[in-house]
């Protein structure tokens, strides 16, 4: 099981650097472009931001042990139609607790903060206590109580959202 | 269309055992029991939401204990419609919007004519623009009906539908679901311990 989570974790990695990549040949003038609402920077910000917020969440829940709930069919079902949420091509309002990110640091000031914060979520999967594994240590805005496994997971999905998002950016400012 | 033998599924240390069951393509049937007796764990192992401890369950001739997560959601979303027994919609989604994420989660096309003919038929049909946490339980439950059908699954599970309903409402989400499963040739299982539903149906699995 920790396995596959581990899996998800390098496949999510995979993306970021692809997403990173993507962004590199961009100026600072298109990464920094406000005209469309959020710019590219403000998204990637955002996606640092909330994988940091996330795994310091889950580190505090941890401490609860065997009192945090178990991850059960009703949170799988609400997963169910969120993962579908995030794939679909619905426009929804961004959950109330998603601030504005800043937009004021270049793309490697960012990603070099990201990599350390990978690093971090890395190491707490690894050291990630296999009784807790299925327990709903993860409160996702939308879907609701979700265990490690579906955390993940749903990282992999909030990002794949906003890359779509960055390519509509892209497209309106035509890069 | 079902058929269920020696299945088994265990809680810790408590084991539910359920009698072999068959239900026909088109048939109306029902789970009856009290509280606890595992009537909702038989449908979640029916939907395919859970993995049974042992035992065999076929739905249209395919063992769901052998499909992947991805595929056992593929063919939940395609050939399975869940009325839960609280709606679980998304909040964040108009009434129309739920039912078109459905269509896509059972990888349809988008289908206007077709979710604007089941929100007339359920009646709810002036309330397709609003949020779904404007709604009341009764419209809620109505559009979680329209969200299981709008596929025309070819098996349609609800989960103690005419819970917190009264009498009028029970009746009439009864016929609702009837008359939806008939419409796209539906089986349907109704779980339920409400006593006013036991006589609707005859296929009936007492638990």
């Amino acid at each position: 099981m920790k396995q596959k989570i581990i899996k998800k974790l390098e496949k999510l990695n995979e993306e970021t650097f692809q997403l990173y990549d993507s962004l590199s040949s961009l100026g600072e003038k298109e990464l920094h472009d406000t005209s469309y609402g959020w710019s590219i920077i403000q998204v990637f910000n955002h996606l640092k931001m909330a994988e940091f917020g996330s795994v310091m969440y889950m580190k505090k829940k941890m401490k609860a042990g065997s009192e945090i709930p178990d991850f059960n069919v009703i949170s799988s079902i609400r997963y169910f139609f969120i993962k579908g949420l995030l794939l679909s091509s619905l426009k929804w309002k961004a959950p109330s607790v998603v601030a504005s990110p800043k937009g004021d640091h270049s793309l490697s000031e960012i990603m070099n903060e990201w990599k350390k914060i990978r690093e971090l979520t890395k190491s707490y999967i690894e050291d990630y206590p296999e009784d807790l594994l299925g327990k709903a240590v993860y409160k996702h805005p939308l879907a609701g109580r979700l265990d490690l496994a579906h955390a993940i997971d749903s990282f992999i999905l909030h990002q794949r959202h906003h890359v779509h998002q960055v390519s509509r950016i892209r497209k309106k400012i035509n890069r | 269309m079902l058929y269920i033998e020696k299945l088994k599924h265990t809680y810790g240390k408590t084991v539910i055992s359920y009698p072999d069951w068959n239900v026909d393509r088109g048939d109306h049937a029902i789970i009856v029991g009290n509280s606890g007796c595992g009537k909702t764990t038989l449908l979640h192992l029916i939907a395919g939401l859970m993995t049974p401890t042992s035992g065999e369950l076929f739905i249209e001739g395919k063992n769901l204990a052998k499909l992947s997560r991805s595929g056992l959601d593929r063919f939940r979303g395609e050939n399975i419609g869940i009325v839960f027994q609280r709606p679980h919609l998304v909040r964040s989604l108009t009434v129309v919007e739920n039912l078109i994420l459905a269509q896509q989660l059972g990888r349809r096309k988008k289908n206007q004519a077709k979710i604007n003919q089941i929100l007339g038929t359920l009646e709810i049909e002036a309330l397709k623009k609003r949020k779904v946490y404007q709604l009341s339980q009764g419209q809620a439950q109505r559009v979680s009906i329209g969200r299981a059908v709008v596929n025309e699954p070819k098996l349609l599970l609800a989960d103690e539908p005419t819970a917190s309903l009264d009498d009028q409402n029970c009746e009439r989400v009864i016929k609702l679901l009837r008359s939806q499963a008939e419409v796209s040739e539906a089986t349907l299982i109704v779980a339920t311990h409400d006593q006013r539903v036991k006589n609707e149906f005859v296929n009936s699995l007492s638990l």
